[in-house]
């Protein structure tokens, strides 16, 4: 038993130390001296970068915490007409990838938008004699359409903790003699802060990852900045450089959420948190309600995901061919492959400290979490780094060299280190819901560790497990830059499909391998919304 | 039989406990009483091998299971604890049946079928555990702890979830369940009176020792110190003043305490006439709190059964021998 234990400690030792390889690579990248072209874009695009990108997370910030708590506070507290349906349709947009809605929103809204052209033809106009016209290929345009898809982070989270963790607070509230907005203002939103921060940091850590949506809408950002020095000037010291600094920003903000987080969490006092009483909303207050829910559902999924279906009919003959199913086959594998992985290495990782308990194996999964925080784009670059500085030694000793960049290793390599602390969210959760006496029973019953793990604990956890399978499922099918950089040539998926195409202007075209992600995706977010009501 | 001796531990530097001893004889019921967090569960679970590092040696029978490396299952122990640890996603029968696991599928069966009846639980066989009231859980949770046939068995708090009717019928026939197997039992409770009416010893544990380990009479009677007296029941402490008014010898570490139950008021006049502070109706009697007239600091507790005492002056009414002198 104690050698399962030790074998079980060391290779949560040896994962632990290959996913934070590339973490670490970059981060050396920060005391390494400049080069010409580090110091050109110092010179001309640096400061565009670091302005963009705050201003990004800013306006993300503000939007997502905007939509997510005003439906998430109505959905929790209130009854109105669709308030069920909404419960469940508020979390959609989850299942639309940012890019995919710029591809949608630029087609409909921008300067040759198919809703443009049939608003310029019902008033006989051209867009050079409109006074005013809002571009959407803009860094407004780029925070609008990443909102729209990102506010589910802060509606869950603050959906969880208003429907069943402050129940007490707000309901002894209601008792005080205040009015409705009163108990807003006073209780409500400052008990729900830790819980909105948290939402709004995951939102603003996607937005600052994203490559798509900001490459397709010619906004400077450190995401686009580290492909063009990687991919347009063949440096990847120079892109490893500028990915440091993005890390650093993006720890920045790791630390000031925790910071703000800490000895702030407003919990009930009871141990089984009991669901809040819902008041039911009737006349205006019922309309409005009805549309402060609506309207983040239309513009966020059932818009977009109509537009898709349209232009899907209209273009599948083109784009459906043998090809076209293989890089569909491709994405799905991948997808599976990754969960699978991932799920198993993150149990392995939870399990053991679960065992062991002692403060290294914590660290060690301090540590990996960290991975979900750093954008794919650093991660990609991190890893090949980490593969070059292996290549040249290799070279060196063996006068031959070895290829792990570009293959199928380094991909999945790269997926690990960006999703596991997903997978190792889920199953902490699951752990806590497991007291330690069932563990206990199981050694003083003599029973083995192994079928500790296969009778009480593997049944027990299924439904984490599940979870975890799906979430990385998604995430692995949506994922675009990381794909981009570590694929083998050749190697298409859906979604770097789909940002070819519309790269090349074939936006109708693109909604075939755009509609396919979301389908899989939102087959996948309803599996999982399942799941969650069945645990 | 187990044997603690010299038992200590610590974690992360923190001493826990320091030398503990005592044993527990085949057929006895042992209770260790303390506070919560005072480190009573620790010492369970280092018998049951469920916390192996630690100073000191544990024995259970002739062997010395904490010099060697003897793991959980081979210690012969049975463990119920706190939640019951029964396991959601089997049934009742499921749940006997994981502690059997060196058996064949044919003794397997033969020894459930045993459990279920021996502790009446036959009818519940194929039902889930959340089915069953705690009562029943209970039943399960000790069919488990009893079905490798274990020497020793541990009871981490196992009547904390039980309401108080069904915990006196269980509390008996876990007696009988303890004393028919001639097991070892050690039990675990910060509740005095639940250890009072089970054990045959008790032991009482706080800021990191065991002050005082004896039989439930001796221990109850002639507590080693004030915590002690404390724990167990309901005393007074008498101030200084009443102390000279008695002509005691009370020496500087140590105190005059009196029970609450032996001690009285009267309206005869004496020496020591009291003040009243605040007095509560509580059904059978009265909750009294009072003082000795020019004394406000040191207040004493009474239960009264008839409260007209109080309407005429009144006196501390205590006879010599029911005062004990014990240490601070």
């Amino acid at each position: 038993m104690i050698n399962g234990l030790r074998g079980l400690k060391i290779s949560s030792v040896i994962f632990t130390l290959l996913i934070s390889i590339p973490m670490i690579t970059i981060f050396t990248y920060l005391f390494i001296g400049n080069t010409e072209n580090w110091n050109h874009v110092k010179e001309t695009v640096l400061l565009d970068y670091i302005f963009n990108t705050l201003y990004i997370m800013i306006g993300v910030g503000l939007l997502t915490t905007l939509l997510g708590f005003s439906t998430a506070y109505l959905v929790s507290l209130y009854r109105f007409t669709g308030s069920k349906f909404f419960d469940l349709a508020l979390v959609l947009p989850f299942a639309i990838p940012t890019y995919i809605l710029a591809f949608i929103y630029n087609g409909m809204f921008g300067i040759s938008g198919n809703v443009t052209g049939f608003i310029l033809d019902l008033f006989g106009k051209n867009i050079s004699e409109v006074p005013f016209f809002w571009d959407i290929q803009s860094i407004e345009g780029a925070i609008l359409v990443m909102s729209l898809v990102l506010y589910p982070y802060v509606y869950l989270v603050c959906r969880t903790y208003l429907s069943f963790e402050s129940s007490s607070i707000i309901e002894a509230a209601r008792t005080f003699n205040l009015n409705t907005w009163q108990v807003l203002k006073k209780v409500i939103i400052p008990i729900s802060r830790p819980a909105i921060i948290a939402g709004a940091t995951l939102a603003i850590m996607e937005a600052v990852s994203d490559y798509g949506t900001m490459d397709y809408f010619g906004v400077n950002t450190f995401v686009t900045g580290i492909f063009r020095l990687w991919e347009g000037m063949g440096s990847i010291e120079d892109a490893s450089k500028l990915a440091s600094i993005l890390m650093t920003f993006v720890f920045i903000l790791i630390i000031l959420e925790r910071f703000q987080r800490r000895n702030k969490t407003y919990k009930s006092s009871g141990k089984d948190f009991r669901p809040i009483t819902k008041i039911q909303l009737k006349g205006w207050h019922n309309n409005v309600a009805f549309i402060i829910c609506f309207l983040p559902f239309f513009f966020g999924f059932l818009l977009p995901f109509v537009q898709l279906i349209f232009w899907f009919a209209e273009s599948y003959e083109k784009i459906i061919d043998e090809d076209f199913l293989e890089l569909f086959l491709n994405t799905i594998k991948l997808g599976l492959i990754s969960a699978f992985l991932i799920t198993s290495i993150a149990l392995l990782v939870v399990y053991n400290f679960r065992l062991n308990k002692d403060k290294p194996s914590g660290t060690f999964v301090q540590v990996i979490k960290l991975g979900y925080s750093i954008p794919g784009a650093v991660v990609a670059v991190g890893i090949l780094s980490f593969f070059g500085i292996l290549n040249e030694l290799y070279l060196k000793l063996f006068d031959n060299s070895f290829l792990v960049s570009g293959t199928l290793i380094a991909i999945l390599f790269g997926y690990i280190v960006r999703f596991i602390a997903i997978s190792i969210n889920n199953f902490e959760a699951g752990f806590n819901r497991i007291p330690q006496s069932y563990d206990d029973a199981a050694a003083i019953s003599g029973v083995g560790n192994v079928k500790t793990f296969t009778k009480v604990i593997v049944p027990l956890i299924k439904n984490s497990a599940f979870a975890s399978f799906i979430v990385i499922f998604i995430e692995v099918i949506k994922e675009l830059p990381l794909t981009m950089v570590l694929r083998p040539f050749d190697y298409d998926t859906l979604a770097i499909r789909a940002l070819e195409l519309n790269e090349q202007a074939q936006t109708i075209e693109s909604a075939v391998p755009s509609l396919s992600i979301v389908v899989i995706a939102m087959i996948s977010v309803i599996l999982l919304i399942k799941n969650m009501k069945k645990a | 039989m187990v044997s603690v001796n010299n038992f200590g531990i610590s974690f992360d530097d923190t001493l826990i406990l320091e030398n503990i001893n005592f044993d527990v004889n085949n057929g006895e019921i042992v209770t260790l009483l303390g506070q919560s967090g005072c480190g009573k569960t620790t010492i369970l679970r280092s018998i049951a091998g469920l916390q192996r590092e630690h100073e000191g040696n544990i024995c259970i029978g002739d062997v010395c299971v904490s010099s060697k490396e003897i793991f959980e299952k081979d210690r012969e122990v049975g463990y119920i604890f706190q939640d019951y640890a029964l396991f959601p996603h089997l049934n009742v029968e499921e749940n006997i049946a994981f502690a059997l696991d060196k058996l064949s599928n044919k003794e397997k069966e033969k020894r459930i079928v045993e459990l279920l009846e021996q502790f009446d639980i036959v009818s519940h066989r194929k039902k889930q555990i959340h089915q069953l009231s705690g009562g029943q859980q209970q039943r399960v949770a000790i069919a488990r702890a009893m079905a490798n046939n274990p020497k020793v068995l541990l009871l981490d708090e196992p009547f904390a979830n039980l309401d108080s009717m069904l915990r006196y019928k269980t509390k008996m026939w876990l007696k009988n369940l303890i004393k028919e197997n001639n097991l070892s039992a050690i039990l675990v409770t910060h509740d005095k009176k639940e250890a009072l009416s089970i054990s045959d010893k008790i032991g009482i544990i706080n800021d990191k020792k065991l002050l005082q380990f004896d039989t439930t009479t001796n221990i109850y009677n002639n507590p080693v110190s004030h915590y002690v007296a404390n724990f167990l029941s309901e005393i007074n402490v008498l101030s200084s003043k009443a102390v000279n008014i008695l002509s005691l010898t009370v020496k500087n570490d140590e105190l005059a305490t009196i029970k609450v139950d032996d001690t009285h008021l009267t309206n005869e006049i004496n020496n020591l006439e009291l003040k009243l502070i605040d007095s509560s109706f509580c059904g059978d009697f009265y909750e009294v709190i009072v003082c000795l007239k020019d004394d406000v600091e040191n207040q004493i507790h009474i239960k009264l059964k008839d409260a007209r005492v109080l309407l005429k002056p009144f006196y501390l009414d205590i006879s010599k021998e029911a005062i004990k002198v014990i240490k601070k």
